[in-house]
């Protein structure tokens, strides 16, 4: 994106906040946000046509190989319209249910959102989930249809919807194509007309949210800020009134999309400045800044965001703990939601515990740490956390199973629940109703959504939600079905950990937690599972699966009987070199515990559920 | 320069490619064979003065597919660099069909005193599932051809093939062993990647026998030949007495020898060196004037007493450590740690007695699980690069 030449806002005159307009792009996955943020780029004139791209705005490599959003992303731009100029603030956010942390970040700066709906998907559960946190955030909405041009578009039974179950009135709804660029000059001219300016005084001291931050190896910190009052210009000394950490500005500006420099921020715009701050830890996201002398009032922070997920990383056999740091520490730069802090295991050695906000979450730090670091990685199988009341009154909360006491020592054993939406066509009901009562759902409520389609909600426990249950539902109603998911709070279940012993030794990094009923099925898969990952050795060796002493499970991997190929020539010399060379180095994804070599793959073996369950189709 | 005492050329063409072979050859290009004999001609205008040499190696491919004249001119070339003393040793492989014939006096005529025959098997479903065109009277005739050229002749056996069983194996084996061959060698038949075989196991048209049927078939091959005074000196190779491939040692003892032809490798003054494997690329490098190396490797003597240890086990006799300290100045627990030996031996699988190291039977079925073990040990403690050894990779 960087030679994107763009018309600079900074070389207009400074507008006044009443020609400033602050506003987020909210939707479901793939209702066509960042394709509506092309066009309004494009009809605003900040990017030329020529230099306009797909998505622009995802511009991470990962966005752009998997066609999503993954991070918001701010951007400038001015506009004429109706011979008034103004300068119009967008965010564009992303729609999968892991990334919700960012949108209500986005929420936060904003006066308005643009509640966008797909013209034939139609209202589905991440747009129940956006909506209802842009009222929390008392954000003027203006609903927009998109996707008009299809041929299958059924616009008006959307606006009915939208009406229905979400109380936005049909015919308030702006119907557009983001991709065919029909009705965004409407559109808009609703900005402008719609969404409040933002109220700013200028004039009384510098308060600005900290709404975002990355880091730039060179630079340092680049805060995103979005200012409520006052204003700033280079040179200023700036104070972040929670670290209390004072820095002098040295360069300020916007996104448009390409950061460029200006003069002055001033109350009621959008920016980021630059100051030199070699650790993100003195640009807390969520933090306000004010001047060094006379500050303004802290506004509130953000809620730390959930995480939801954790798992074990490690490196593998012959790769370097500190390399496995210095690469997380990193990447937590530049994504302060995902949490990491040293543990060991017996089986794994040094690593560390990560938390996620949800799986595709842990998938892209994984797919970062291998590709952007080059690190050879051993992860666990994901869990949620517990909570664990012991006899002795005490409560604590356990990110790991090899951290649950023995049972002897557990008074309550919780889990954590979450209150799920699910939306499909009527037809579908009754296979999803399936679904969550296998995975000890109890239901909440059932409510039309539009004369076809259902809004199911039920609480289920989070761990039987993340794993699977997104794709069984898309599998049970032919892609037609969405869900989106809250927490709701800890509640005690019949939980056991059940143990994996591989030639008498626990591995520890095996362990599962889960509900007593299902603790059998899931040893007997899980030694199933492993007896396949875990290739032959020279001896035998016995997995097993145990709850408590008990034995549940038990499978045996027979030794090898041969490892010798019969030929050597003069040049085989140099390739049975290169052979072993290459085994070698399988060998580093495996880890050695007692004597067996256990590959990086058969640490994820504890996914496996065993026996479908039979409603799945 | 190191006086090499052995010498490899590589011939390789061949009518087609057999279905499991990955080798360097080209098949059915025989228009090659002018320019390769230039390209051989110039590899060889590095020796300037003729060389003494104990061993001469013609392998392939198939250098019995070269017609009479041009093997006739292959050979003048080599002896015009080379010098076969007076017990020296000069194989040449070739292939049941391409004997007998006018080629039979070009051998005849030459310094080649062994052949080593590509029979197989002598099981017409087991020749045919292996892609090979010769039959049984093809193999009779031209077992009676070497016999008459040469004295010793070696034969090479494939086993645990497609549709092979132990009684298609064993008649085989007594076949081989009436032939009357004063060498046999034994191989089990490996899927490659890139050859035929390969992809049919990938599509599940072929099957793998299991490694319990493939160790049968081995153990049955040293019993049966070892019953009719084939001596097993090398995981695959059985000899009569005084009849081991004096060539193939060159290989396992870390001596020097050279190599010509593409794909061939080499090890002079402790470099390994292989020439380029394509053989178009090959061709079209020398006939240019670049080097016919496509890669090449110093080796510290570390490594190279590594290799020792590591080809020297595979000889059924091991190796001789009082003689192994003396050529390479390093001694065994230098490089292998004791643990480890200790563990091998707890397990049956290598002996050390009489300053002798070998595998026993059951750690001949594991050469490869050793061998790789050993040839990737670490150097231990100050020897290991640090990061700020310039001199590191
Ligand atoms: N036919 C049609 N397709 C559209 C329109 N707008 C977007 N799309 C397509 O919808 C898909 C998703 O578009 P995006 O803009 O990436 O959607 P998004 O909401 O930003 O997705 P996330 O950020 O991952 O939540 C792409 O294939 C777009 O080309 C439209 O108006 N008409
Ligand atoms: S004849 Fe020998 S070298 Fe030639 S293709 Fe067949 S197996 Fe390979
Ligand atoms: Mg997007």
């Amino acid at each position: 994106m960087n030679e994107i030449r763009t018309r600079k806002v900074t070389q207009g005159k400074i507008l006044p906040a009443s020609q400033i307009r602050n506003f987020c792009i909210i939707a479901h996955i793939d209702h066509g946000k960042s394709t509506l943020a092309d066009r309004l780029l494009e009809h605003t004139g900040t990017v030329a046509k020529r230099q306009m791209q797909e998505q622009l705005l995802d511009d991470m490599e990962l966005e752009r190989q998997r066609g999503i959003t993954i991070k918001a992303r701010a951007v400038t731009m001015q506009a004429q319209i109706e011979g008034q100029t103004y300068e119009l603030n967008l965010i564009d956010t992303p729609g999968h249910v892991d990334f919700h942390y960012e949108v209500s970040r986005s929420l936060a700066c904003c006066e308005g959102a643009l509640l966008l709906v797909d013209a034939f998907q139609g209202v589905e559960a991440q747009t129940v989930a956006n909506a209802y946190a842009a009222l929390e955030h008392d954000l003027h909405i203006i609903p927009v249809i998109n996707k008009i041009d299809l041929v299958n578009q059924r616009a008006d039974e959307v606006a009915q919807e939208m009406e229905q179950v979400l109380g936005l009135a049909a015919d308030s709804c702006i119907r557009v194509s983001a991709k065919a660029g029909i009705g965004i000059d409407d559109l808009l001219k609703a900005i402008t007309t719609q969404f409040p300016a933002p109220a700013a005084d200028r004039t009384s001291p510098l308060q600005a949210m900290v709404f975002d931050s990355h880091y730039d190896e060179y630079r340092g910190a680049i805060t995103y800020c979005r200012l409520l009052n006052g204003s700033v210009k280079k040179g200023d000394k700036i104070k972040f009134l929670r670290s209390n950490h004072t820095h002098e500005v040295q360069e300020l500006g916007h996104f448009e999309p390409k950061q460029t420099a200006c003069e002055t921020l001033q109350g009621g715009q959008v920016g980021y400045l630059i100051c030199n701050i070699k650790s993100l830890d003195a640009a807390h996201i969520g933090d306000t800044i004010s001047t060094v002398n006379n500050p303004a009032e802290p506004v509130a922070g953000y809620d730390q965001p959930k995480r939801m997920v954790y798992c074990g990383l490690y490196p593998s056999d012959g790769q370097d703990f500190s390399e496995l740091r210095d690469a997380l520490n990193k990447l937590a730069i530049n994504d302060p939601s995902f949490e990491f802090e040293p543990e060991s295991s017996d089986a794994l050695g040094f690593g560390f515990r990560c938390g996620f906000l949800g799986l595709l979450h842990m998938e892209i730090i994984q797919q970062r740490l291998e590709g952007e670091a080059d690190i050879d990685l051993i992860q666990t199988a994901p869990n949620v956390s517990y909570e664990i009341k012991r006899r002795d009154g005490s409560v604590i909360e356990v990110h790991k199973p090899q951290e649950v006491p023995d049972s002897g020592d557990i008074e309550e054993f919780r889990q954590p629940i979450v209150r799920v939406n699910l939306i499909q066509p009527e037809s579908y009901v009754g296979s999803v109703m399936k679904l969550c009562q296998e995975r000890r759902g109890i239901q909440q409520s059932t409510e039309y959504v539009s004369a076809t389609r259902i809004m199911l909600t039920y609480d289920l426990p989070l761990a039987e939600v993340i794993y699977d249950l997104h794709d069984k539902i898309k599998s049970a109603t032919r892609g037609y079905g969405t869900m989106d998911y809250e927490f709701q709070g800890f509640e005690q279940a019949d939980l056991v950990r059940v143990d994996m012993i591989v030639n008498n030794n626990r591995i520890d990094a095996l362990s599962i937690i889960c509900h007593r009923s299902d603790a059998e099925r899931r040893g007997r898969a899980v030694a199933k599972k492993l007896k396949e990952e875990i290739s032959r050795h020279m001896f035998e060796i016995a997995v097993q699966a145990t709850i408590g002493n008990r034995v549940v499970a038990r499978e045996t991997v027979k030794a090898m009987r041969k490892n010798v190929t019969a030929k050597c020539y003069g040049g085989d010399i140099s390739r049975k070199k290169k052979l072993w060379a290459k085994q070698r180095e399988g060998k580093k994804r495996m880890k050695s515990v007692g004597s067996v070599d256990i590959p990086q793959k058969a640490f994820m073996a504890v996914l496996h559920k065993g026996d479908e369950k039979k409603s799945s189709n | 320069m190191e006086t090499p005492r052995s010498v490899y050329v590589h011939v390789p063409f061949c009518r087609h490619r057999c279905g499991y072979c990955n080798f360097t050859l080209v098949a059915g290009r025989d228009y090659l064979i002018a320019d390769y004999l230039k390209a051989i001609e110039i590899e060889l205008d590095k020796i300037k003065t003729p060389i003494e040499v104990d061993t001469i190696y013609l392998g392939g491919g198939t250098p019995s597919r070269l017609p009479p004249q041009d093997l006739q001119h292959l050979l003048s070339l080599l002896g015009n660099r080379f010098r076969l003393v007076a017990d020296g040793e000069f194989t040449m492989e070739a292939n049941p069909d391409d004997l007998p014939g006018e080629i039979e006096s070009v051998i005849r005529d030459s310094d080649i005193n062994r052949v080593s025959l590509g029979i197989q098997s002598f099981s017409q479903p087991k020749l045919r599932s292996l892609d090979r065109d010769h039959d049984l009277p093809q193999i009779e005739l031209a077992i009676d051809s070497v016999k008459k050229i040469v004295d010793r002749f070696s034969i090479d056996l494939i086993f645990a093939a497609p549709h092979d069983s132990l009684s298609i194996w064993e008649k085989d084996l007594s076949y081989g062993i009436g032939t009357g061959a004063t060498h046999i060698s034994t191989y089990e038949l490996t899927f490659e990647k890139g050859t035929i075989f390969w992809n049919r196991k990938q599509r599940n048209q072929i099957h793998a026998p299991t490694d319990d049927h493939c160790v049968a078939y081995y153990e049955m091959a040293i019993e049966r030949l070892r019953d009719h005074e084939y001596a097993h000196y090398e995981v695959s190779s059985f000899a009569k007495s005084g009849q081991r491939s004096r060539h193939n040692q060159v290989y396992w003892s870390g001596s020097p020898y050279l190599a010509f032809g593409p794909g061939a490798s080499g090890f002079m003054d402790g470099v390994r060196y292989t020439n380029h494997r394509a053989v178009k690329r090959y061709l079209t490098k020398v006939l240019n004037g670049h080097s016919a190396i496509e890669e090449s490797r110093v080796l510290s003597r570390r490594e190279m007493a590594i290799d020792q240890i590591v080809f020297g086990l595979r000889l059924i006799e091991g190796i001789d450590l009082r003689q192994f300290e003396q050529q390479t100045g390093y001694q065994l627990n230098n490089l292998v740690p004791t643990e480890c030996l200790d563990d091998w031996t707890e397990a049956n699988l290598v002996t050390l007695e009489s300053d002798r190291l070998r595998l026993t039977s059951r750690g001949i079925l594991f050469a490869d699980t050793i061998c790789s073990h050993i040839s990737m040990l670490e150097p231990p403690g100050p020897e290991a690069s640090s990061p700020s050894d310039p001199n590191h990779n």
